[in-house]
């Protein structure tokens, strides 16, 4: 019960900076540790794939993102999905069906990855944020009620990516943080170097595999606690009657 | 990877990325977020509004805003620029809006903290066509409406 308290904060919080331009700041310096759309209307931080393809457009080395990414990869790796991102908060409300995880397709989100930055390196433009469902809740759709954005061919495709996304994410639990989100491929490469870490007591395991029944993720924890998929919610930690998990803070083997 | 942490924060903060990073948050290109198309045909006036620009017989002066990276403005700045041709009481003025945000607020290209690009300002109405979706007709419509 704490650590999903503890969860909804995060989650809270991460859609109270998302949207934190409401109260008149303006944009920051800021990279968000999540897919959050900097176009969208009340953004005061700036969106990780969109700045990475804009970058690419202007062809400058990004030390700054590098590091931004470094850093929130080492603090938490996929926990900002778990426990601060806005849209994978909406993936959260609506996951109703933890299936499990298709390991092999889990890495489609690298091929995401890799498409978005290459797309920005061929074509010159921020090809992914015109298909991006973030961008679709967090963008146009706003800006079609500020009579800035109209309903046209960009618009449809938009809603169409986000009912496509919205229809998978009710079909599967975390539909688009497992297969599709370019950030959460990023903060995974994090994942098992990162502080903030999932860990597995074996001598208190018996291997009932209610962890596994608990994942959104559809991961199977008591016998890959590190994958590079799990978002540390907890959830598994919260389900295990032995207390053979915990999440915790800690350094690479120091556990 | 501590290193390489440190070694990219202090490029990356020498290099004013940061502020880059800002600025590129804080304008809104429409057609790169997908509210609009860019189209790469360059624009053409119809006869019906050419003589409609034509027939105009008193000072206008439209500013125009726009920013290096948005692709929608190219197409908006050509159709401006053959108005201009069309009609010499119609004077304009192009605004990159990372140089000087300041105008861009005076004339009210701002929405929700967000510079939006591109757009059209016609300075004695203070009337605003954000994007090129329509860009024509609503052209029209700003040159034509009354003071």
């Amino acid at each position: 019960m704490k650590i999903r308290f503890a969860r909804r904060m995060g989650q809270s919080f991460g859609l109270i900076l998302g949207l934190f331009g409401a109260t008149g700041i303006g944009m920051t310096h800021l990279i968000f540790p999540g897919l959050h759309c900097y176009a969208c209307p009340w953004a005061v931080t700036i969106c990780p794939i969109g700045l990475a393809q804009n970058l690419i457009v202007f062809g400058t080395v990004p030390y700054y993102w590098i590091a931004m990414i470094i850093a929130y990869g080492l603090a938490a790796g996929r926990g900002f999905c778990g426990w601060f991102c806005p849209f994978g908060t909406l993936n959260d409300l609506l996951a109703f069906r933890k299936v499990k995880i298709r390991e092999i397709v889990s890495y489609s989100k690298f091929v995401v990855l890799g498409a978005t930055l290459l797309g920005a390196w061929i074509f010159a433009d921020t090809v992914f944020c015109k298909l991006c469902p973030a961008a679709s809740l967090e963008a146009s759709i706003p800006y079609l009620f500020m009579g800035v954005a109209k309903v046209n061919r960009p618009f449809l495709i938009h809603m169409g990516t986000l009912a496509g996304t919205l229809v998978g994410m009710v079909l599967i639990a975390r539909f688009w943080c497992r297969y599709l989100c370019p950030m959460g491929a990023l903060l995974s490469l994090f994942n098992r170097v990162s502080f903030l870490r999932l860990k597995l007591d074996t001598n208190r395991c018996s291997n009932c595999g209610v962890c596994a029944s608990e994942c959104p993720m559809g991961l199977e924890p008591h016998i890959d606690y590190d994958n590079h998929n799990c978002i540390k919610c907890g959830r598994c930690v919260e389900g295990c009657q032995l207390s053979a998990l915990s999440l915790g803070f800690s350094l690479k083997g120091k556990e | 990877m501590g290193l390489a942490l440190i070694v990219s924060f202090i490029l990356g903060f020498q290099l004013r990325q940061d502020q880059q990073a800002q600025s590129i948050g804080a304008v809104l290109c429409t057609s790169c977020v997908g509210i609009e198309e860019a189209p790469h045909a360059e624009p053409t006036l119809s006869v019906a509004s050419r003589v409609v620009i034509e027939a105009i017989d008193q000072p206008i002066e439209l500013e125009f805003f726009t920013a290096a990276w948005c692709h929608a403005c190219p197409f908006a700045k050509a159709m401006v620029q053959q108005v201009l041709e069309l009609n010499a009481f119609i004077s304009y003025r192009e605004i990159d809006v990372e140089v000087d945000r300041a105008l861009a607020e005076e004339a009210g290209v701002i929405r929700s903290g967000r510079t939006v690009v591109p757009a059209v300002v016609r300075v004695d109405t203070g009337e605003i066509i954000f994007g090129i979706e329509d860009l024509e007709a609503r052209l029209l419509r700003l040159l034509e409406a009354e003071e």
